[in-house]
């Protein structure tokens, strides 16, 4: 049997196939975009070509993401805070804790030993401090965002940013760089910003050892490093952890086709 | 069976509103004197003795503005005069209405010939304050001695003694001030009628909430239940309060005869505290429905009546006095400690499964600590959901992230309640 996660981000959208082992067959990632509608069936289409399978091969669907109720070919939609707590205790299962940066929102979610969501926290509607936060500050240092991350890892007299606003930082940006301060110490005091403000949502529901690290911004190997400094720990983190809502949608789209065919 | 009252409380109240605002709209053409009074606590009954009619409640009539979707209107024009964005949502809708000729949706709103200023909120100092410049009316301060600390021997203490004779001069000034403005006599068995009254729709209200314990609820906090708090303020202290809320009951008992319920299958029943935002009140309704949630209680209906509190009309402008220290900050929705042993004690009267709590961006006042007030009832045992925007600024509601929230707390509380899985 097989079936699917399709997770439509705000920022990007990701599909994934599934076996009825947890084997991962096949992945899609790509830009969301205007048509959310269009970037669900996409992301589904290309995990599916990527696994060489056809819609008809897939069992169960589930649709996850802020565009979940987008993802009109899915059976069900659950919210990507289960599906990332989920998803990390599959990659990691000494997870307690998970911490998902995606591109227009952070999550704290506290893990139950099943995967199951004991607790979560989140940003409220402003940005700040969010995957959107860094784009800007690639943006306004003309850095590729791939880039800013190992460029942050070689700060030497890292500044200290007061903001994690994405509208005031490019002034606060500005004013560093008018005063002579170099690229990679203003990123690094700006991954520093992040880490604090992710720590403080973290906090709220309470620190558990392991932290996974889930959402776009893992990719980000300075946000990772400023992350472990601040908690003092090493974070889980791994090459599926940008697909770990689409890979929770998956085990919960298993668990339902699993009902159904019991 | 043929339904004879479904449909008539909120019809009902439709009528009280009307009848409200026609009263105020019309008041300085049949002469009547007007007080602007806040809705915690607000004296209403002493006014009313003096035949003051009309009693605009500045927080009813902003959140008015924001359910009419003319919120974010007022709030633009007091930004323009140089309001922040952190200044008491429901203080700006009213200084954009003060600056727009007062016409609220549901009618205008006439200047006050006396304002009563209690100091329950510390907003309402300010709030007054801004009335004074505008209207240059007399403000008649209400000083509530709110003793924090003086625990459950206070009332009888000697402390008490000597807080009541402090409220009873101010009782004397109020009643003075009242005078001069009506050019009548205080006459003390005119207030103990409307206090009688308001016993009277204390009881009744006390009646109606204690429905929804019932399993299935009988009416839902928010369609029902806000409509229903709407009649109790619009026709209070006039002939109609009594038969309403009379009909409310009428209503509810014929539900429960022929089985309508709020909800068909109840599956999550609710606790709201705080307030929602209510310019975004049907976008946070339906953010519930898909998981069949009745919300059986909320904050606000809790705000006017006590259960422990009545006049005792022997002693009318005493009793009156009295009131005022006990719906000062030790017992009111402002703080936050007296405030969580209530909680728990209505989530286990309502057998509720969980509480939403909505924190308030331009009220820190009750919003403070409610992250406080989370870890406690989670302590407790009591499943709950944190939402922020605000009471009316649509700017900070975020569907989207609400969304999220929601669909979060109760995938988890499902698979506990329904499923028996962690």
């Amino acid at each position: 049997m097989y079936i699917a996660g399709v997770d439509v981000g705000s920022t990007q959208s990701k599909g994934l196939i599934m076996d009825d082992e947890r084997r991962i067959l096949g992945r899609s990632l790509l830009d969301t975009g205007a048509n959310v509608v269009k970037a669900a069936e996409r992301a589904f289409a290309l995990a599916l070509e990527d696994a060489r399978l056809d819609p008809g091969d897939i069992a169960y669907i589930v649709g996850t993401g802020y565009g979940r109720y987008k993802v009109t070919f899915g059976h069900a939609q659950i919210s990507e805070i289960s599906c990332h707590a989920r998803g990390a205790k599959l990659i990691f299962p000494d997870t307690r804790m998970v911490l998902d940066i995606g591109g227009q929102d952070s999550k704290a979610i506290k893990v139950g030993a099943e995967g199951e969501v004991l607790d979560f926290s989140m940003n409220d509607k402003c940005a700040a401090g969010t995957g959107r936060f860094l784009v800007m500050a690639a943006s306004y240092l003309d850095v590729p965002l791939e880039k800013i991350g190992e460029l942050s890892l070689q700060a030497k007299k890292p500044v200290n940013i007061t903001t994690t606003c994405t509208v005031f930082v490019e002034s606060e940006i500005m004013s560093h760089l008018a005063r002579g301060k170099k690229a990679e110490d203003i990123l690094r005091g700006m991954h520093s910003a992040i880490a604090s403000r992710s720590i403080s949502l973290m906090s709220r529901v309470g620190i558990e050892e392991k932290v996974t690290f889930t959402g776009g911004v893992t990719k980000n190997i300075g946000m990772v490093r400023a992350l472990e400094e601040g908690l003092e720990m090493t974070l889980n983190v791994g090459s599926e952890s940008h697909y770990m809502g689409a890979i929770g949608a998956a085990l919960f789209a298993l668990e339902r086709a699993t009902v159904l065919v019991v | 069976m043929e339904t004879k009252y479904q449909g008539a409380a909120r019809q009902g109240q439709k009528v009280l509103i009307k009848n409200w605002f026609d009263r105020l709209s019309q008041s300085k053409e049949r002469g009547e004197k007007v007080a602007y009074a806040f809705v915690i606590p607000s004296a209403f009954e002493l006014l009313r003795s003096f035949d003051i009619q009309v009693i605009s409640l500045p927080e009813v009539q902003s959140l008015q503005c924001a359910v009419k979707k003319v919120g974010q209107d007022y709030l633009a024009k007091a930004e323009e005069l140089g309001y922040s964005l952190d200044v008491c949502g429901y203080v700006k809708i009213d200084v954009g209405l003060l600056n727009m000729d007062m016409k609220h949706p549901l009618g205008n709103i006439p200047p006050p010939d006396l304002v009563v200023c209690p100091t329950g909120c510390n907003t309402y100092i300010k709030w007054a304050e801004i009335w004074r410049e505008y209207f240059n009316t007399p403000i008649l301060m209400l000083d509530q001695p709110s003793r924090i600390n003086a625990g459950e021997n206070y009332w009888g203490s000697s402390l008490f003694g000597q807080d009541k004779r402090y409220m009873m001069g101010q009782m004397e000034d109020l009643v003075e001030a009242c005078e001069q403005l009506t050019g009548k006599k205080f006459d003390p068995d005119k207030l103990a009628d409307y206090e009688d009254q308001w016993n009277r729709l204390s009881d009744l209200w006390m009646q109606i909430k204690d429905y929804n314990k019932r399993i299935p609820a009988v009416f839902d906090a928010f369609e029902d239940g806000l409509y229903y708090m709407g009649g109790l303020q619009a026709c209070r202290g006039n002939a109609e309060a009594i038969p309403f809320l009379e009909s409310v009951k009428k209503e509810l008992d014929e539900r429960i005869e022929l089985g309508i319920y709020p909800v068909p299958e109840e599956r999550f029943r609710m606790f709201i505290d705080l307030a929602p935002c209510w310019s975004k009140l049907r976008s946070f309704i339906g953010l519930f429905k898909k998981w069949e949630v009745l919300f059986v209680y909320g904050t606000y209906m809790s705000m006017l009546v006590e259960p422990d509190f009545r006049y005792d009309t022997s002693r009318p402008l005493e009793s009156l006095a009295e009131s005022l220290i006990f719906f000062s900050h030790p017992r009111s929705v402002m703080n936050i400690f007296s405030r969580l042993p209530q909680t728990i004690k209505l989530c286990k009267e309502y057998s509720v499964d969980g509480v939403v709590l909505h924190a308030i961006k331009s009220c820190r006042a009750v919003s403070g600590g409610i992250v406080d007030e989370r870890e406690f009832l989670q302590r407790e045992g009591i499943p709950t959901l944190y939402l922020d925007s605000d009471l009316v600024d649509a700017r900070y509601f975020a569907e989207a992230q609400f969304r999220n929230r929601v669909d979060a707390f109760f995938e988890s509380l499902e698979r506990k309640k329904y499923y028996g899985r962690n």
